[in-house]
């Protein structure tokens, strides 16, 4: 196959930010210590979200999109984003599971104004508090 | 293959509408074979949107960009042939991350794409983030804007009529050849539209 990529180049963004913008990308599984209602991971997830946004907006940045999904072993299934404005939540399956132990999660944070290693930083912190998550095996 | 290529910033509401979009295809389905496949194009190296559209029942299939400028091009082609040897569906419906230009992908598959019979590109526009958009990338926006042969400006529930008025004034200024609708992903897309992004079903 010809060289198809030739269109790759760099330094298109120059609107208010000048630059493009910083990537989390997260993707764990583990156990909770405790048993937890999918209101709660519900619930924890949203102050994840919050406490994301309230930072960009002290530091006057820009959300691209904050995405995060989290399955358990069972039915669960939960997708959770915003784009900094209201919190769009689609509650997929099992918000009546009451002893969930277990959950995969996957994250994707973009923020203009930012650097990658800030925004990871912050993204941990944030995880750890609302989650109980300071695992960065999967981080990827 | 019929190819509807769905472009517009982060967060403007594409992947809502794709799911309208693909209930309606399949709800006018007329032969036995299979035929709506997504392709997923997410920034980062794992997918969130697609567990929705696979929660769904769809056909997806993920890309992922290594780096957030690149636009999709020799995977994208690998994929849509392995997509039509597999499967062979009446459409295929892109998803791309919303930092992808919907024209450059077009190039692509007009130079090396093989099988396809139509191409369109639908350009989503968040109507409740239009101004901030505008200022933070411009180039972006209005790139995407002008690649669109419909464009559709979402969320117009949560815009005042007369910012709403502007913004599609914007946008006629950009493209002034696009079909333009409002609308509002959260309630149920009018049929029309997607009888328009389609060509068919009249």
């Amino acid at each position: 196959m010809n060289d198809i990529h030739r269109d790759h180049f760099h330094g298109i963004f120059y609107g208010r930010f000048k630059e493009t913008p910083a990537v989390f990308s997260y993707s764990n599984s583990f156990e909770f210590k405790n048993e937890l209602t999918g209101d709660e991971i519900r619930d924890s997830i949203l102050e994840f979200m919050n406490n994301v946004k309230k930072w960009v907006q002290k530091n006057k940045y820009f959300i691209g999109h904050l995405k995060v999904f989290a399955k358990s072993e069972n039915n669960f299934n939960i997708w959770i984003a915003t784009t900094g404005k209201k919190i769009n939540v689609k509650e997929l399956s099992g918000q009546d599971e009451s002893n969930i132990k277990h959950i995969d999660l996957n994250i994707t944070l973009i923020v203009f104004g930012t650097d990658e290693e800030s925004l990871k930083s912050e993204a941990l912190k944030n995880l750890n508090k609302s989650l109980s998550i300071d695992s960065e095996e999967r981080n990827v | 293959m019929n190819l509807i290529i769905f472009g517009g910033f982060l967060g403007s509401g594409k992947t809502s509408l794709i799911l309208s979009l693909s209930h309606f295809l399949l709800e006018n389905k007329n032969s036995v074979k299979s035929n709506v496949v997504i392709i997923e194009n997410e920034i980062g190296e794992i997918g969130v949107d697609d567990k929705v559209l696979e929660y769904s029942g769809l056909s997806v299939r993920e890309l992922f960009s290594g780096c957030i400028c690149c636009q999709l091009s020799s995977d994208l082609i690998i994929t849509l042939n392995d997509i039509h040897e597999k499967i062979d569906p009446e459409w295929v419906i892109i998803e791309t991350t919303g930092l992808a230009y919907p024209g450059r992908i077009l190039s692509t598959l007009k130079e090396y794409g093989k099988n396809i019979d139509s191409i369109k590109i639908v350009t989503v526009v968040d109507g409740e983030r239009f101004k901030e958009l505008i200022a933070v990338t411009p180039v972006l926006i209005t790139n995407q804007i002008a690649d669109g042969d419909i464009i559709l400006i979402n969320k117009m529930d949560l815009v005042k009529e007369k910012e709403l008025e502007q913004i599609k004034n914007h946008v006629k200024k950009l493209n002034p050849t696009a079909g333009l609708h409002m609308l509002s992903a959260n309630t149920s897309t009018d049929k029309d539209i997607w009888k328009e992004v389609t060509g068919k079903y009249e």
